[in-house]
């Protein structure tokens, strides 16, 4: 697959040399095995850094916001597309200064998986088959059957990248993921069934895990609110009673889990990263699937329809 | 020093003696991950290679911790003292790097005046440590100048040499504790010093060019206005992950839960949130997430040990291995040796 990385590394360094952007947004390895990295290029001659491999797992859209105004090209992967697209309209992003380029995936690998089978190997990609990756493991070349590495969230692919722009690029590279025929909400109709005793210890034992590191929140596109109701405004010893508070007591973290999956809920893209980045692997896809789900069912309703704006919008924000 | 052995055997069996008579803490797997818990069952120890993921801080800084309770009568106000578990706790397979830790923590709130409850805490806890099995993908205690055996901070220390460990009796509590269940230990210890230290060699051994401390406290001040922090904080999430699950991060918040009645709560807190600084005026002296990073690297680096002469990281490498976007600590200080000058 290095053909693909040296496409994007040109389609970068021509982007840059010719000023059509002023960054461009893509992956590069970071210091551990298996673990890739957002990157970030200004110059032509940065760009020898960037890869695209099954390991690029990070979401760039939400990075986006930090150079409003800027031209900016990021790569996305088609599961993406929904969280980029909410952006845009929450935060009423400028879209003709963005370029989308939409990598050509055929399914990310999951690392812990990878890391138990090659405990601190490289492992460098050869071929997308369709049903497997071919690697290079030191000399030797092994098949990884998707069926066992996927990434979860690619179990439901929605495997279509529509509404692009003119300007946008889907870089060429034969790349496919056979359909898994998964039901992407097979884990929250697992969770339903169980009774309400089971559910509670369930949710009770994993949120008391939470430390309030709000990686969660600070990674999700959907999360974009320029004051979060979680920060306090002002310092804790002039707050007298704090109704929001950051204890890590069960009430708290509940407090702030439904309440942010009520936030984003009819605006998450699923794209996973909460899930991600959690430190202590709270599973908090479940409950934004749960939303997702519970909007799915009412009649006529699409996810998206819960947060629908005017582009004329005098305070867009 | 003192020495003892104990078989893998006897291990579980000498914790569950334990816990007829302490709290007894020690990692264990949940949801494959590897955490603290209070131990109910002692045969669920995790011994494996993975540090905990959260450090063992939470037993001596909490991450929500009651400093007083309140209540109101009428127009008056009754205040009553927190209480703490008074129960003796030991925290068994402290890494050297926790151990170490403690070190950083201790400068902070044992200095003069004391914080009363981490001071409480820390003297109802023995630690027992034990030498790491493995050289994990984040690790640089190395370059602190310890290694995955060193015992230093333990009460007792157990190092695992094919079916046995050897036990270092290091202060007069871990003596005290070994006397009392003496039935599990074995004094014959010929030839377990020398396989401890082959094993520390073989250890060291596995550490591929670990970071190089020289230079980089002196160095750091010429680069405090470099762009490297910005372009940095670029990828940075600003969440308070790295910061959460170092074992010397100490910073906290104060504030009141309850109206009528409630209690006075220390909650951690970090540097990367955007309102750790804010002050009531509105102002933000660092308003930017490069400042904020810039201060975490800072605070590490170089702030602790000018402040109290102690390190104020230990290499455990939590924050490279947990950062969702690979910040590697490690990486800065390579960076901050080539681009910064010593002196002004
Ligand atoms: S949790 Fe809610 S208020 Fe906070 S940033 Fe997310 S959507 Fe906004
Ligand atoms: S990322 Fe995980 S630990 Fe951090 S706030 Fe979110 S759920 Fe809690
Ligand atoms: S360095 Fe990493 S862990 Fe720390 S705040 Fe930034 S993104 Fe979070
Ligand atoms: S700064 Fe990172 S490596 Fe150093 S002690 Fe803290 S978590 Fe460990």
């Amino acid at each position: 697959m290095r053909g693909l990385t040296e496409a994007l590394r040109e389609l970068a360094y021509r982007l840059l040399r010719e000023g059509e952007v002023e960054l461009f947004l893509g992956y590069s390895w970071g210091t551990l095995p298996l673990v890739v990295r957002p990157c970030f290029a200004t110059r032509p001659e940065q760009v020898e850094a960037f890869i695209f491999n099954p390991l690029c797992l990070p979401n760039l859209v939400k990075y986006l916001l930090r150079f409003e105004g800027r031209r900016v090209a990021v790569v996305v992967k088609k599961c993406e597309l929904p969280s980029f697209r909410q952006l845009l309209a929450d935060r009423n992003l400028e879209r003709k200064k963005i370029r989308l380029v939409v990598a050509p995936c055929g399914g990310l690998l999951d690392p812990a998986k990878l890391q138990k089978e090659f405990s601190g190997q490289p492992l460098e990609f050869i071929a997308d088959r369709g049903k497997e990756y071919v690697v290079r493991v030191g000399e030797e070349e092994k098949v990884l059957a998707k069926q066992l590495y996927l990434y979860p969230r690619c179990f439901s692919c929605p495997q279509k990248d529509e509404d692009l722009e003119p300007e946008d690029i889907r870089l060429e590279f034969s790349t496919s993921l056979p359909s898994l025929e998964v039901d992407p909400y097979a884990g929250v109709s697992y969770l339903e069934e169980r009774p309400a005793e089971e559910r509670r210890e369930f949710w009770d034992r994993v949120f008391k895990r939470c430390i309030r590191c709000y990686a969660c929140r600070e990674v999700c596109p959907a999360c974009s609110c320029h004051e979060c109701c979680f920060d306090p405004p002002l310092p804790g010893w002039q707050r007298t009673v704090d109704w929001m508070s950051k204890a890590h007591w069960l009430p708290e973290i509940y407090q702030y889990h439904l309440t942010r999956a009520l936030h984003v809920a009819g605006r998450c893209g699923e794209c996973g990263e909460c899930e991600r980045v959690c430190p202590v692997k709270i599973p908090l896809m479940l409950l934004v699937k749960k939303l997702a789900k519970e909007i799915q069912s009412l009649p006529g309703v699409e996810p998206g329809i819960l947060a629908s704006y005017s582009p004329d919008d005098p305070e867009p924000h | 020093m003192d020495y003892r052995v104990i078989t893998q055997e006897k291990l579980p069996l000498f914790l569950s003696a334990l816990r007829q008579s302490f709290l007894l803490a020690a990692p264990v797997e949940e949801e494959g991950e590897v955490y603290f818990r209070l131990l109910e069952d002692p045969s669920q120890v995790y011994l494996g290679p993975r540090p905990s993921r959260v450090p063992p801080k939470i037993f001596f800084f909490p991450p929500t911790e009651p400093l007083l309770r309140y209540r109101r009568e009428g127009e008056k106000w009754e205040v009553f003292s927190a209480e703490q578990d008074p129960r003796p706790l030991i925290l068994f397979g402290l890494r050297p790097c926790d151990l170490q830790s403690l070190k950083a923590l201790d400068a902070v709130f044992l200095a003069s005046p004391p914080d009363p409850y981490y001071a409480a805490r820390r003297e109802n806890t023995l630690l027992l440590g034990i030498s790491c099995p493995e050289v994990g993908p984040g690790c640089f205690c190395v370059t602190y100048g310890y290694s995955p055996t060193t015992s230093e901070g333990a009460d007792l220390h157990f190092t695992l040499l094919g079916k046995f460990y050897l036990v270092e009796v290091l202060t007069p509590r871990g003596k005290k504790l070994v006397q009392d269940y003496a039935s599990f230990f074995a004094g014959e210890t010929a030839g377990a010093l020398e396989a401890k230290q082959s094993k520390e060699a073989s250890l060291l051994a596995k550490f591929v060019a670990p970071p190089q401390l020289t230079g980089v406290k002196e160095k750091l001040p010429s680069l405090y206005h470099d762009p490297y922090w910005e372009e940095l904080a670029w990828r940075c999430l600003g969440c308070g992950i790295c910061t959460f699950l170092c074992p010397t991060c100490h910073c906290f918040d104060i504030f009141d839960r309850g109206e009528e009645e409630g209690e006075r709560l220390r909650c951690w807190d970090t540097c990367l949130f955007k309102e750790f600084t804010l002050h009531t005026s509105g102002h933000n002296p660092r308003a930017s997430l490069s400042a904020r990073l810039r201060n975490r690297f800072y605070h590490k680096l170089l702030y602790h040990y000018e402040r109290y002469g102690v390190e104020g990281c230990v290499g455990c490498g939590r924050c490279v291995v947990f950062c969702p976007v690979n910040i590697d600590i490690r990486e800065v200080m390579v960076e901050v040796r080539r681009r910064g000058s010593s002196g002004f």
